[in-house]
């Protein structure tokens, strides 16, 4: 697979595009405050340790038991009341139908779901936000 | 609950900016070999009367096998039919066109996130997305 250079630059306009919107903005604005926030930032932290550790017991044939889950839902709990963590929740909301109409623009050019194609293969359940090179990116966290 | 949007707002242009790189970047993949490869890949394989005869036939023993006729039977019928499917081979070539196209458009979308700051493709899909909370 090579990628053209004409591909190459329309995609990174498009990155870029998209990096100007305002709610695109408004979005990396909340990721910042909730990585700069201690207790929210913590809140990811440990609700994302305690998922991997599920998952973990999971794969290795040991299912933990509803009980053992109560911790991991209080945690969860906690992390969706935290407001900095549901404004940004509220930011993505607002974001998520900005993206798809601009998404549909190149599905349209190709007669396919470009989504569909460029997403990853498995439904991807929760991202956090980090920075990356300077740059606030959406990552997958659990 | 509100966002501060600030002095940020330029969205019409922006918008229109992004419409446009879009369109052009559509138009651009429309054009890659790995997009040809499996459009004529796809239509070869929906206009193939074999494969749409099996389709047809699992579809009716899935039908069946749903709403409670003779589930075992119905399940060996529908995986059978599901092997003669893959061992097509219009169906494997449109995997493995599949298989090429998708690993392109990732690439690309990789790009479009890492400039935009957000996983562009998985929070644009009209169904579920990554990262609202």
């Amino acid at each position: 697979m090579v990628l053209t250079d004409g591909i190459l630059v329309a995609a990174r306009e498009l990155g870029k595009a998209l990096r100007e919107d305002a709610y695109l903005r408004a979005y990396r604005g909340a990721c910042q405050a909730v990585q700069d926030d201690p207790e929210a930032s913590d809140l990811e932290k440990q609700t994302s340790d305690a998922y991997e550790e599920l998952i973990a017991r999971e794969q290795a044939d040991a299912a933990p038991m509803p009980h053992e889950l109560q911790p991991f839902y209080e945690l969860r709990r906690q992390r969706l009341a935290h407001p900095l963590i549901a404004k940004r929740g509220h930011a993505m909301r607002l974001v998520r139908p900005h993206l798809a109409e601009i998404a549909e623009e190149i599905s349209l050019q190709l007669g396919m779901d470009y989504t569909a194609l460029a997403a990853a293969a498995q439904p991807v359940s929760a991202y956090s936000c980090s920075t990356e090179g300077g740059k606030i990116l959406c990552q997958k966290a659990n | 609950m509100d966002l501060d949007l600030g002095n940020w707002a330029r969205p019409a242009e922006a918008k229109a900016e992004a419409t446009e790189a879009a369109k052009l970047l559509g138009g651009l993949l429309r054009q890659t070999a790995e997009y040809e490869a499996y459009s004529n890949s796809l239509k070869a394989m929906t206009d193939d009367s074999g494969v749409a005869r099996v389709t047809r036939e699992a579809r009716s023993h899935w039908s069946a096998y749903q709403l409670g006729g003779d589930g075992g039977q119905r399940a060996g019928e529908l995986m059978r039919l599901e092997l003669e499917l893959e061992d097509n081979p219009l169906v494997r070539a449109c995997r493995l066109a599949e298989h090429d196209v998708r690993e392109l458009f990732r690439a690309v979308d990789e790009i479009v996130s890492q400039e935009a700051g957000i996983e562009f493709a998985a929070n644009a899909q009209r169904t579920g997305g990554c990262c609202g909370r």
